[in-house]
């Protein structure tokens, strides 16, 4: 069954979250660390996130 | 300094491989996780090490995207690795092959599968043989002969004694233990390369920006190919699958390294960037692949070098011995294992493991003879033509859990397509060198080899989708396919069909596999009953097919699927009608009641549905029985539960023929019969008579299931038994009445007679029988107005009803005992009143009506009288507790027979012999105490007493005024 909210999710990243962070990570007078902040970031959500997901599951 | 490096370099894997082996040992939540993340790190090798510093040199910030790639499989591993982990907690797959094997069934399936990912994995073993022969290299730089040597002795030993014991366990915490050193070198040597080089991180950020290394840095090239190749090969990597899917690790770890692996990668891609550019700056002469050591050593940090040489030590070791036994059981599975008969071989466990040790020395010692032939290429490049070649793995692996129409022909043409691709494009220049073919007829050039990487890599992978898919949609599957298929979907729940085995019984199943196996199906079959918690002497065809899953998968992970597959066809094969059986419907309940907080929309409106019509069924006020085919319970509810106490959870899954007695004769009598409904079926449960009705399914469905009703009647049974002893004593009763009525003129005409004698005589005597003769007419007359009454069923007015002296009663019963025409002398008529031992309390008083209480009393003590022997006493007591006043009569006679007990204040039972008794004493006893609002009952032996009877009247006391 499709999951409509997964699909909501990744169109939002698609669209969205994906292109402001890569412009903003690859600026050109931007720091050179930035592409790690957009990676901590994204770790910071999966944690988020499967913390959520142990929570529901417990 | 060489020296100084090296013996850090040991010290460092001696400290590191003792501190994981050490947190190992210790165990607990955090250890294990620790350890499993940190493994599951070094899985990727020296690519961290070595390997990603010349990429970045290489492709800039692509590199970072390509490692992000690389972590996004942990991230998204619920999409990717949970369909399949929740597969393999019914089916344990040893490998990724075994995985795509189970999906696409067949030999070829696992022949192409294993010979694929072992050539795509060979340039990953000669990166690792390459990372330390540079570190080899850097310290020494001796004979190369007596180094690989020496390397092949130690990955050969340590692969012996982890394969002796548990690979997984044991090079877990090796690996553990270098992905431990590596984090630590890469910041350690960052961190001194940088202070040493530029003095501190602000001065390298400005550096970076005035040399122009930040727009250097920031190229994309290559990126999108970096990204597709790195993802699609992190599906594939054997380390990856078998730490997930293969070890059963549990689901909260599995949980972690959604967020844990890509957060120790980023702490891992942070310092190659200041290492690159303080490289750079030194303008060192080292490769850049070298950067971990060379750049503390320049800068005079030996302790710092020995770490990274340590680190690239221990982590290329590790991955070359858990890589080669992963890859010798993926041979031994796919290859040896299938077609070998093991009940033939002694020692089967010690044959195998002998095998995996000569296969994964074999394997390494190909990746040697390689790399001593190998052209000049970098790390990077064999870490890139490496992950295209898995990359080929991924599309089958995806299509497995997502496109339930892909099928063997696709997978197999579409894999063999890319990987010759990749063959010819990437993995053979590794050996050749790069080469060109201009295309007949046109200017254009095609370059084969790492300077077309990309693009070889990218067209194999897109060569090996486009086959698979055109040949999946323009070609057919079998049903076994299918079935697999669907087995294998993303949303797809393993149901395992409700089959019949040819077994019937768990000895039964050990013996047959016995023939297969030899001494290992003992062991097989324990493990599989400690598992999950069964007796050996289950037969329960649930449980033996629950135990035969467990088998298979055990098997599975042991042999893998073809091999597995054959032994449970061989030993504990199917019956004829499996096909046609219906999915465990009670295994499907059980999975909804597990995820039902998962599911939405019409999915979670439809499993409330289900809960209110289980409920409806569990609360049915009747036993209801759901019968399989073959006589299998499965359904149970609670009515049943109370009616037989037996267990819902023992009963269900057994066979209706396994019931215990007398449910087992009653309800099979009635199932092979043709009737489908049965009534009053009687059975004596804790010898209790209880009754029921049954009914079953006229109408059987396909899979000839059908219902089974049971009603329990008793209630009514004992109801329609009473009505009919009540009209029969009704009729009884009438009879009385007539007779009764008939009685009473003869009766006046006595009583008149006897009052003239009275007045006409003057003897005593004569005076005094008259007087006995009106008194037992008055008391006749009593009796017959009784019996009218109880006829009618009413009782005596309450306000003809006086205070009695129960004392007097029974004294005055006793004289009147006296006057029988047996013992009718004063002498004996004495003897008679002695006979009678009568301590009943003299002040007690009820209300009732004094001749029905004198006749009750001459009732119950002419009895007690008639069965005691000439010497012996009846004793009248009495006992008041409140208002309750207890009258006990208990004689010492031959007691009661067992035949009649039950019956006794039933008219015309009697235990005397024709002619001396009528059987109605008892009966107008019961009425009367009834009729005086006491209660009777009678027991046999007497209290306190082995033989004789005692009759307890209970009366309320009456204030005498």
């Amino acid at each position: 069954m499709l999951n409509y909210r997964l699909v909501a999710v990744l169109i939002f990243l698609g669209s969205v979250v994906i292109p402001l962070a890569s412009k903003w990570a690859l600026e050109p007078q931007g720091n050179w660390f930035r592409p790690f902040v957009v990676w901590a970031i994204v770790v910071f959500a999966a944690y988020i996130l499967q913390r959520h997901r142990n929570t529901n599951e417990s | 300094m060489s020296l100084e490096i090296a013996t850090a370099a040991v010290g460092f894997i001696v400290l590191g491989t003792a501190c994981s082996y050490l947190l190992a040992r210790q165990g607990g939540t955090i250890s294990n996780n620790l350890i499993l993340v940190l493994a599951l790190f070094a899985g990727t090798g020296s690519l961290l090490a070595t390997g990603t510093i010349e990429m970045a040199g290489r492709y800039g910030y692509s590199t970072l995207l390509a490692l992000f790639a690389f972590t996004m499989v942990f991230i998204f591993s619920p999409l990717i690795f949970y369909p399949i982990r929740r597969l393999s907690a019914i089916i344990r797959f040893a490998s990724l092959v075994d995985f795509l094997t189970f999906r696409f069934r067949g030999k070829t399936v696992a022949t192409i599968a294993c010979s694929c990912l072992i050539i795509a994995t060979i340039p990953l073993f000669l990166a690792q043989l390459l990372a330390l022969e540079s570190v080899h290299n850097f310290l020494f730089n001796g004979e190369k002969l007596l180094f690989w040597l020496f390397l092949v002795l130690v990955v050969t030993t340590i692969n012996w004694r982890s394969i002796e014991i548990s690979p997984a366990q044991n090079l877990r915490w090796m690996m553990a233990a270098a992905g431990l050193l590596l984090l630590l070198a890469l910041g350690l040597a960052a961190l001194v390369s940088v202070q040493s080089i530029f003095g501190s991180i602000g001065e390298m950020n400005s550096w970076v920006v005035e040399s122009g290394q930040r727009f250097i840095v920031q190229r994309m090239d290559s990126s999108y190919s970096l990204f597709i190749i790195f993802l699609a090969a992190s599906f594939a990597l054997p380390v990856n699958f078998t730490i997930v899917i293969s070890e059963h690790i549990s689901d909260r770890q599995a949980g972690l390294t959604v967020w844990a692996y890509p957060l120790l990668m980023l702490l891992a891609s942070i310092p190659i960037f200041p290492l690159l550019w303080s490289g750079i700056a030194v303008q060192s002469s080292s490769p850049l692949q070298d950067y971990l050591f060379s750049l503390p050593a320049l800068t005079n940090h030996p302790i710092v070098a020995g770490l990274g040489a340590a680190s690239i030590i221990l982590i290329s070791i590790a991955l070359l011995c858990s890589m080669s036994t992963m890859l010798a059981k993926m041979v031994l599975n796919s290859f040896i294992l299938p077609s070998k008969a093991l009940q033939r071989q002694p020692q089967l466990i010690r044959w195998i493991n002998l095998r995996l040790l000569l296969v994964s020395s074999i394997i390494l010692m190909i990746s040697v003879l390689l790399s001593l032939i190998i052209k000049e290429h970098s790390i990077t490049d064999l870490y890139l033509v490496g992950f295209a070649g898995l990359a080929q793995l991924t599309p089958g692996m995806l299509a497995s859990i997502y496109l339930p129409k892909a099928n063997r022909r696709g997978f197999i043409i579409g894999l063999v397509g890319g990987t010759l691709v990749w063959l010819i494009g990437l993995a053979v220049p590794l050996l050749t060198g790069d080469w060109q073919w201009q295309l007949p007829g046109t200017d254009r050039v095609l370059i084969f080899g790492m300077q077309s990487w990309d693009t070889w890599a990218f067209e194999a992978l897109m060569v090996n989708i486009a086959l698979c898919t055109l040949f999946s949609v323009f070609s057919t599957m079998d049903k076994q396919q299918q079935l697999f298929a669907r087995l294998c979907m993303v949303d797809n729940i393993y149901i395992p069909a409700r089959v019949q085995l040819s077994q019937s019984s768990v000895e039964e199943m050990k013996q047959s596999l016995r023939n297969a196996l030899g001494d290992e199906a003992d062991q097989l079959v324990g493990l599989a009953l400690d598992a999950l918690e069964l007796d050996k002497g289950e037969t329960r065809p649930a449980a033996l097919r629950k135990i035969r899953d467990h088998i298979n998968s055990s098997l599975t992970l042991r042999f893998g699927v073809l091999a597995a597959d054959r032994i449970m066809e061989e030993s504990i094969p199917l019956a004829a009608a499996a096909e046609q059986e219906s999915d465990d419907i009670d295994f499907i309940e059980s999975v909804l009641a597990i995820h039902s907080d998962r599911l939405t929309g019409i999915a979670s409106e439809l499993n409330k549905l289900r809960i209110h019509h289980r409920e409806i069924i569990d609360n049915l006020p009747v036993g209801l029985v759901g019968l399989g085919q073959n006589g299998e319970i499965l359904k149970w509810n609670s009515a049943m539960v109370a009616y037989t106490k037996l267990d819902e959870s023992s009963v269900r899954g057994s066979l209706i023929s396994d019931l215990p007695e007398p449910w087992r004769s009653g309800i099979n009598q009635f199932l092979s019969s043709d009737s489908s409904r049965k009534e009053n079926l009687r059975l004596e449960l804790e010898d209790i008579p209880r009754w029921f009705n049954l009914q079953k399914s006229a109408d059987q469905s396909t899979d000839n299931a059908f219902i089974l009703l049971i009603e329990e009647c008793t209630n009514s049974v004992l109801l329609t038994q009473n009505i009919i002893n009540n009209e029969r004593l009704a009729s009884v009763g009438r009879l009385a009445a007539g007779v009764a009525h008939e009685i009473g003129n003869p009766l006046t005409g006595i009583a008149c007679l006897a009052q003239n004698l009275q007045h006409e005589t003057e003897a005593a005597e004569i005076k005094l029988s008259a007087e006995q003769i009106l008194s037992q007419t008055d008391r006749i007359n009593q009796i017959v107005q009784s019996l009218i009454n109880f006829s009618r069923g009413d009782r005596s007015p309450k306000n003809a009803l006086q205070s009695v002296n129960v004392h007097d009663a029974a004294d005055e019963a006793i004289q009147l005992l006296g006057l029988s025409h047996k013992k009718s002398t004063p002498q004996q008529r004495q003897q008679t009143e002695q006979h009678f031992i009568c301590t009943l309390d003299i002040d007690s008083y009820i209300l009732g009506d004094h001749h029905q209480l004198v006749q009750v009393f001459i009732n119950l003590l002419s009895n007690a009288r008639d069965a005691s022997s000439e010497n012996s006493t009846v004793k009248i007591e009495s006992e008041i507790k409140g208002q309750k006043l207890t009258i006990l009569i208990s004689d010492s006679g031959t007691g009661i027979d067992d035949d009649i007990k039950d019956r006794l204040f039933e008219p015309f039972v009697t235990s005397k012999q024709p002619g001396e008794g009528t059987g109605l004493g008892l009966w107008i006893v019961f009425s009367l105490v009834k009729n005086l609002g006491g209660e009777i009952n009678l027991s046999s032996p007497a209290v306190n007493s082995d033989c004789g009877t005692t009759a307890r009247l209970q009366f309320t006391l009456h204030q005498n005024k």
